[in-house]
């Protein structure tokens, strides 16, 4: 007690609260549809340039899952003037990193580079996304490489299956059923027409959003981007996308798996809905007093008090359409699921029964004040927080407009959403028993 | 819809073909850029000892503090590795006037964070703050670091916690084969051992043990306290005497050197882990110290050999051959010696064909000068990066503090990208000949070994030692 009069005391001659910086941009639409968000920085000369290409495992068709990210890789081997891994060797002789990732919903392609390297790697980036030109040699050995990736990410390490196993069960329509790394079976299904076929529907000005922070000039930067992509025509295919619709979960769903695990797991998936939409900021804030830092309810509870956990978490995956929040549960050695289940789901019940107190809403929106100071200081940061606005939320004001959004959830806000979406009937359980 | 579908014919036509000409010709060369120097800052020794950094940084309203106390796992007990680990995880959970759960809620509860945590050469306490809480993040560092409770019960917490990690890292391939490696490479000295401890140690590890380490090494004399952030420099000394200046100087025992091995001809370990499909590769040996003559001529190889996607083990095995998801080389630096390694993966069919290639290549290294555009590629990616390296201010103040650590002198961040300009090629043989072996190494296999092991035979006799019975603690690796 003495020392909250203390710090009390204190914060009263403390500077004003620290708020984070906007992150200032400027949008340009070229006319065959490529948007360029530009911001500069000048504290180091370095830039990062990101184009996000509007395609994710949820657009792969029937028997070819897997196939966005088995893309991504074979955007590295070649195009009219790159040969195959001349890309990554360019940016890394100058001292950058390269890479791309794939999503649900996007795949990314990325560079930090010294500053002086933009106008090439403007080049390079135009080069590939008019002109990649993958032989059949070379998809065959990086389909191997995929396939590698694989064994290590998911079939190898004792927890890496879980998700995969999760999505299969939470959905029954929607294409987040499938994981990005897809099937062994369905990679060894594609072929080299299909990434033509992608490549001309998917891979297209109009299609793509490019991202550069750093430090340059704006107007230069532009010039540069009109001069090696303005001549790129506009996709000709049309894009569909997936429009199926989870219906709404009714009964819980409970899968038990037993395979060479160390400690057993546990993990539930329930229903939310997508990133952007205004239940998603309360549920953003629900997670972080559940589970963000060792005060937080769930760490207190299972981890520390009742030491029943070795990890113990809750935390939204939010995507472009309704996802999971996920409760999980790394049992310590010796503890009993049941036990660890059953504090794991009080914690859940408490949101929907009782409000949160005003302290720990004052404190989850301090670590979000932080968040946005400390998650948005490298160029890179910068240009992702631009590029997943522009992209996931359509509307790339939301990178700074977002901010109010979670200043301003309520304690009612966090119980109304706990109420509709932490509820048994909206879970998938999966449980992982040692073999 | 036919139009569509015949211009779609023909692109595809061109695409296969011939690809559309990128209408602007061949690439832009890049003008030449600024240096990209280390921002300046202010550094001053208080009376106590304790070296402290001020750099301002004022992008956003945040400040990162970092204390380094230039002792660690190097320093743990002779058979208690730990000790310097749970003396550094314990700070944060509990002080004389402070609850674990007291501490948590503070920081929390403005937004910031305060982590403590031992590696094999310092122990590093963080903190990080909104500015306008940059008091509250001191006020704690400076009690976990002064008034450590070390109770008995957080402590049996921590084990607890710690002894459930070790039997998941146990099952989990890569981290058993990093354990087994360094122990081949290095025998019983402490850069051999686990840091955080192993299944043997942790238990025996004592309330004592905690006290006596902190009362010995956690002395402002042996350490730095960087200050990157939105604050005056003069703001950030003020706080730095403010909470550090009364911290009382230590006389500090000399490290004990214990032996490390020579590796004679191949020791080849493999760890059977029969549910695998897939087998974990490191191949490798000691090399130099951080501070030797030496050490940027061996960075540079590493580089070549394995330093990123342009590496030849990266492109022998990955790219040519889609053995693998990724292959590398690198040295990993200590005030003594270095580890010297080739990491990677592949499915367990193909366990023997990686190994090969991982060590036809190191061979290849040492038999001929690297071509002089592989080397200056490889130059002028180290020196290249290091403006990548120095955004955020975290970096920064780690950065500072390591300088401090290996007493690389004031100009270092200034100079060192000349120094490593002036690698030349002679340099990289000479090292790769003297330095770097693919006879005399250690080689750790963890997969299933009923699948690949009578491959080996031609490499040399392998020690199998099935997961269950693998025991970091013996000399012999097993229980």
């Amino acid at each position: 007690m003495r020392f909250f009069a203390a710090l009390f005391v204190f914060l009263l001659f403390q500077a004003p609260v620290s708020r984070p910086k906007p992150i200032e941009y400027k949008e340009t639409v070229l006319p065959n549809g490529l948007k360029v968000i530009t911001h500069e920085d000048h504290s180091t000369p370095v830039t990062n340039l990101q184009i996000w290409f509007h395609v994710g495992s949820k657009d792969e068709k029937a028997g070819r899952t897997g196939f966005a990210h088995l893309f991504e890789h074979l955007m590295f081997k070649g195009s009219a003037h790159i040969k195959p891994e001349e890309h990554d060797k360019i940016i890394t002789n100058a001292g950058g990193v390269s890479n791309a990732y794939t999503q649900d919903d996007v795949t990314v392609y990325w560079e930090t580079f010294p500053a002086n390297y933009l106008e090439k790697v403007l080049w390079m980036e135009a080069d590939r996304m008019m002109t990649l030109d993958v032989s059949e040699a070379n998809f065959k050995s990086e389909r191997d490489v995929v396939k590698e990736e694989r064994l290590t990410r998911i079939d190898n390490p004792p927890y890496g299956d879980l998700n995969e196993l999760l999505y299969d069960n939470a959905f029954e329509v929607h294409p987040y059923k499938h994981v990005t790394i897809g099937s062994m079976k369905d990679l060894d299904a594609a072929t080299i027409d299909d990434v033509r076929e992608f490549y001309h529907t998917y891979y297209v000005p109009n299609n793509a959003t490019m991202v550069i922070a750093g430090d340059f000039k704006t107007d230069q930067a532009l010039d540069w981007v009109k001069k090696y992509f303005e001549n790129i025509p506009k996709g000709n295919k049309p894009i569909v996308r997936p429009t199926a619709k989870e219906p709404p979960q009714e009964k819980e769903r409970r899968v038990v798996h037993a395979k060479p695990v160390p400690l057993p797991a546990y993990v539930a998936g329930y229903h939310i809905p997508a990133d952007g939409d205004p239940d998603s900021y309360p549920l953003v804030i629900a997670s972080s007093i559940l589970s963000e830092g060792r005060s937080s309810r769930i760490y207190r509870s299972l981890v520390y008090d009742k030491q029943l956990a070795v990890e113990a978490d809750a935390t939204g995956n939010f995507t472009e359409h309704p996802n999971l929040f996920f409760a999980t549960i790394i049992l310590s050695q010796g503890k009993s699921m049941d036990a660890a289940e059953k504090a794991l789901n009080a914690e859940l019940a408490r949101l929907t029964t009782e409000p949160v107190t005003d302290k720990e809403l004052e404190k989850a929106k301090n670590k979000m004040r932080a968040e946005y100071a400390f998650a948005r200081q490298s160029v890179q940061d910068k240009a992702q927080a631009l590029g997943h606005a522009a992209v996931i939320h359509g509307d790339t004001a939301t990178v700074n407009k977002e901010y109010e959004l979670f200043m301003n959830v309520t304690k009612e806000d966090i119980m109304r959403v706990a109420k509709m979406y932490l509820r048994p009937e909206n879970r998938t359980v999966l449980i992982v028993r040692a073999k | 819809m036919k139009k569509l579908c015949v211009s779609a014919v023909l692109f595809f036509l061109t695409w296969c073909t011939s690809a559309p000409a990128n209408k602007t010709g061949g690439p832009p060369s890049p003008p030449q850029l600024g240096r990209g120097d280390f921002p300046s800052y202010e550094k001053k020794v208080l009376p106590n000892g304790l070296t402290v950094y001020a750099l301002e940084y004022h992008e956003q309203p945040i400040v990162a503090v970092r204390l380094m106390i230039t002792a660690g796992a190097e320093r743990d007990p002779a058979n208690l590795p730990g000790v310097a680990a749970f003396t550094a995880d314990l700070l944060n959970k509990g002080t004389k006037t402070r609850s674990a759960t007291q501490i948590a809620e503070t920081i929390d509860q403005v937004g910031g964070s305060l982590e403590a945590s031992a590696n094999m050469e310092s122990t590093n306490i963080s903190a990080r703050a909104l500015t306008d809480s940059v008091g509250t993040a001191f006020e704690l560092m400076n009690d976990v670091v002064m008034n450590p409770a070390f109770s008995a019960e957080e402590l049996a917490r921590e084990k607890q916690q710690a002894e459930s990690n070790l039997v998941a890292n146990m099952q989990d391939p890569s981290f058993v084969a990093d354990a087994v490696f360094e122990r081949m490479i290095y025998g019983n000295h402490p850069y051999g051992h686990l840091q955080g401890g192993t299944l043997g140690s942790v238990p025996k590890i004592q309330r004592d043990d905690l006290v006596k380490f902190r009362d010995t090494y956690y002395a402002p004399n042996i350490s730095a306290l960087a200050i990157v952030g939105d604050l005056p420099t003069s703001e950030s000394f003020k706080l730095a005497e403010q909470w550090f200046g009364a911290w009382s100087k230590k006389e500090i025992p000399p490290q004990s050197e214990s032996e490390i091995p020579k590796l004679d001809g191949k020791r080849i370990v493999v760890v059977d882990k029969p549910d695998s499909v897939q087998t974990e590769i490191r191949v490798g040996h000691t090399s130099v110290g951080r501070k030797d003559r030496d050490y940027f001529n061996v960075l540079v190889a590493s580089y070549v050999l394995g330093g990123s996607g342009s590496g030849r083990l990266y492109q022998s095995l990955r790219v040519e051959r889609g053995l693998t998801y990724g292959a590398y080389a690198s040295i990993d630096p200590h005030r003594v010696l270095s580890d010297f390694y080739s990491t990677t993966d592949t499915r367990t069919e193909k366990t023997t064909e990686a190994l090969n290639l991982v060590l036809e290549q190191i061979q290849k290294f040492r038999s001929a000068e690297v071509p002089a555009e592989e080397l200056g590629n490889a130059k002028s990616y180290i020196i290249g990066s290091f403006p990548l390296s120095i955004e955020i201010p975290n970096d920064l103040a780690n950065r500072l503090t390591t300088v401090f650590l290996y007493d690389l002198g004031d100009d270092y961040l200034k100079t060192f990208r000349d120094r490593l300009a002036d690698v030349s090629a002679a340099d990289v043989l000479r090292v790769a000949k003297e330095r770097i072996s693919p006879d005399n190494v250690g080689v750790v296999l963890v997969g299933k070994a009923g699948e690949f092991k009578a491959q080996l035979d031609a490499l040399g006799k392998p020690e199998i030692i099935p997961i269950d019975k693998l025991d970091l603690d013996s000399p012999t690796l097993r229980k």
